[in-house]
């Protein structure tokens, strides 16, 4: 069953002085087994989203339903809607600032327990997270202040995989980590997604990321939804998006510039080794032309 | 919502009151609490009534603003006008088995629940005609001549300042912590009180942890800009009294003369 947002608003502080707008009339469905990404501009309403989503905050208008029941009616009994929300796993900015236990195992091991699994299970439960996102077992007894930035990160993100979500949601799980802590999170996420069918929500600054793992994106702006498709959907619109303040994956940018340069390329791909035989083909065709001449 | 606190709100305006220097407002609302204590009857809380609501009047700034500081005040101040009403002694004019009210306990009341609602409105009028930071550089001058025994005027005064920036970081990060631990299951609402001071862990320590970083960054941020405490430190705008400052010193003075007046002739 799917996620879906019925034309949702948000209001920050309403019926103040400094109230402020944050979403509008947004509706949007993600399918079980999906991979989005969702990028825009600084202070489009991205966090926001997805903070209702998981059922953090309640929309001002609109509806928010998982798998078609409104997690926000206050008909429906207290605890399924706990037990619905709980369905979605959220992983901050900066998801660091919320660990809090003396060791890693047992910072995991916390959601797991909020949800009602005893020692044994929680435990189970968080060895198996720290396995899935590349975690080695050895620093399961260490304090999680003692690791690195990115080991922290990961902590984080087992923390909350470890209470099995249905939707894992990243809030930009990548920002201040160098590129190849991003990488491997990222390709761990995909693979969650792949193996155990997750279904993944990606927040993003960074075309590049959005592009090579998202089955589909939504552009935000300014609290609405801008656009939504299939990468090669989206970055066609490069113009738009440059005026949006966002840009275009490096490769496709690339690719554009080779068919500004008159060379017979297609520049709809966002994919790197798409690219390269995109390139590659062109090349080739260029060389045999020119030993036939 | 947390965010929605508003601790010494400043609202930005031009008005005189807002150009006053700081230590000619701080100045004036002592005067102003020192006559509100003097006065003892009718004629004075007519005097100092006036002379509040011409400040607010002169500070442009709206009624609500002061409605808003008085509010959570508001359960104290009814608390004080009851107690007030019942216990003071005198001619009985209501009464209901044990309890009763007399005429001077209901006089009593008024003046009470006038008193404290000024008190409350002028300390507003302080906080929301002058930015944090002019407020406590006020203080800090007015603190200078105790250095000699021993007051760290500019550190109390840099202190105050720092905790006054830091307080909507402090509460836009308990914020987050807070829904980040709710995403992940957290109950700050339900169970015992055992319970419910347990919950507070997974906010606390993150809180805590994430404060004392900031504390060390801003520590080495300020060194690092040559900070040195107090001594030898100038300023990129000088508080310095103009004409209007001796205006309201002068007002001030009147204001006492005038609320001593009132208890002595009637
Ligand atoms: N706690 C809050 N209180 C008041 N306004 C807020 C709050 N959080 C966000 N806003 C406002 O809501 C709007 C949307 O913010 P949001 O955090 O959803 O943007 P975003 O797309 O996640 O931005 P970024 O890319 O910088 O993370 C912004 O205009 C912001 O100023
Ligand atoms: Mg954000």
């Amino acid at each position: 069953m799917p996620l879906e947002v019925k034309n949702v608003e948000y209001t920050y502080s309403p019926n103040t002085p400094n109230a402020s707008v944050a979403l509008k009339g947004v509706d949007l469905t993600i399918d079980e087994g999906e991979f989005v990404g969702i990028i825009g501009h600084t202070g489009s309403g991205k966090s926001t989203l997805v903070q209702l989503l998981c059922g953090l905050m309640e929309p001002s208008e609109g509806q928010i339903l998982i798998d078609g029941v409104d997690i926000n009616n206050k008909e429906t009994p207290k605890d399924i809607r706990k037990k619905l929300r709980l369905q979605v796993g959220m992983v901050f900015q900066y998801p660091e600032h919320q660990l809090f236990e003396e060791t890693v195992l047992k910072d995991i091991c916390f959601g797991p327990k909020n949800l009602g699994f005893n020692e044994e299970e929680a435990k189970k439960l968080a060895k198996d997270a720290m396995k899935k996102v590349g975690l080695p077992l050895k620093y399961a007894e260490e304090s999680p202040f003692d690791l690195s930035g990115g080991q922290k990160r990961r902590v984080a993100i087992a923390g909350v995989l470890a209470m099995k979500p249905k939707y894992l949601i990243l809030d930009e799980p990548t920002a201040g980590l160098d590129p190849q802590g991003r990488e491997e999170i990222l390709a761990q996420v995909q693979q969650m997604q792949k193996e155990l069918g997750i279904t993944i929500i990606l927040v993003s600054h960074s075309m590049d990321d959005v592009a090579r793992f998202a089955d589909r994106i939504i552009v935000m702006n300014k609290g609405e939804k801008y656009l939504e498709g299939t990468p090669r959907e989206i970055f066609a619109h490069d113009e738009e998006l440059i005026s949006l303040g966002l840009g275009i994956p490096q490769v496709t940018q690339i690719l554009k510039r080779l068919q500004k340069e008159g060379w017979a390329v297609r520049t709809d791909i966002v994919e790197l080794d798409a690219a390269k035989e995109e390139i590659l083909k062109a090349w080739r065709a260029r060389k045999g032309g020119n030993n036939h001449a | 919502m947390l965010r929605d606190v508003t601790i010494g709100q400043y609202l930005p305006g031009n008005s005189l009151l807002h150009r006053l220097d700081p230590r000619s407002k701080i100045n004036g609302v002592l005067f102003f609490m020192i006559s509100l204590f003097v006065i003892n009857n009718m004629v004075g809380y007519w005097l100092m009534v006036i002379s509040a609501v011409g400040m607010i009047l002169l500070s442009r700034i709206p009624l609500k603003y002061f409605l808003k500081g008085i509010k959570p005040l508001l359960l104290i101040i009814i608390l004080t006008v009851i107690l007030q009403a019942l216990m003071t002694p005198g001619e009985i004019i209501w009464q209901w088995k044990f309890l009763h009210v007399t005429k001077e306990g209901l006089i009593q009341a008024l003046f009470m629940g006038t008193r404290l609602v000024l008190l409350v409105s002028i300390t507003s009028l302080l906080t929301l005609t002058t930015t944090p930071i002019v407020l406590t550089e006020g203080i800090e001058k007015m603190l200078n001549p105790f250095k000699v025994i021993g007051v760290p005027a500019h550190e109390l005064a840099m202190m105050m300042t720092i905790a006054l920036r830091f307080i909507p970081t402090l509460i836009e990060e308990t914020d987050k912590i807070m829904k980040a631990q709710a995403a992940r299951g957290a109950d700050f609402e339900s169970g015992n009180l055992i319970k419910r001071v347990n919950a507070l862990i997974p906010i606390l320590v993150p809180l805590f942890l994430s404060a004392l970083k900031r504390a060390e960054d801003l520590a080495t941020a300020m060194e690092a800009r040559g900070y040195h405490g107090g001594e030898g430190r100038t300023r990129l705008k000088e508080l310095h009294f103009a004409g209007k400052d001796y205006g309201a010193f002068g007002m001030a003075v009147i204001l006492l003369l005038a609320a001593i007046a009132t208890r002595v002739l009637f």
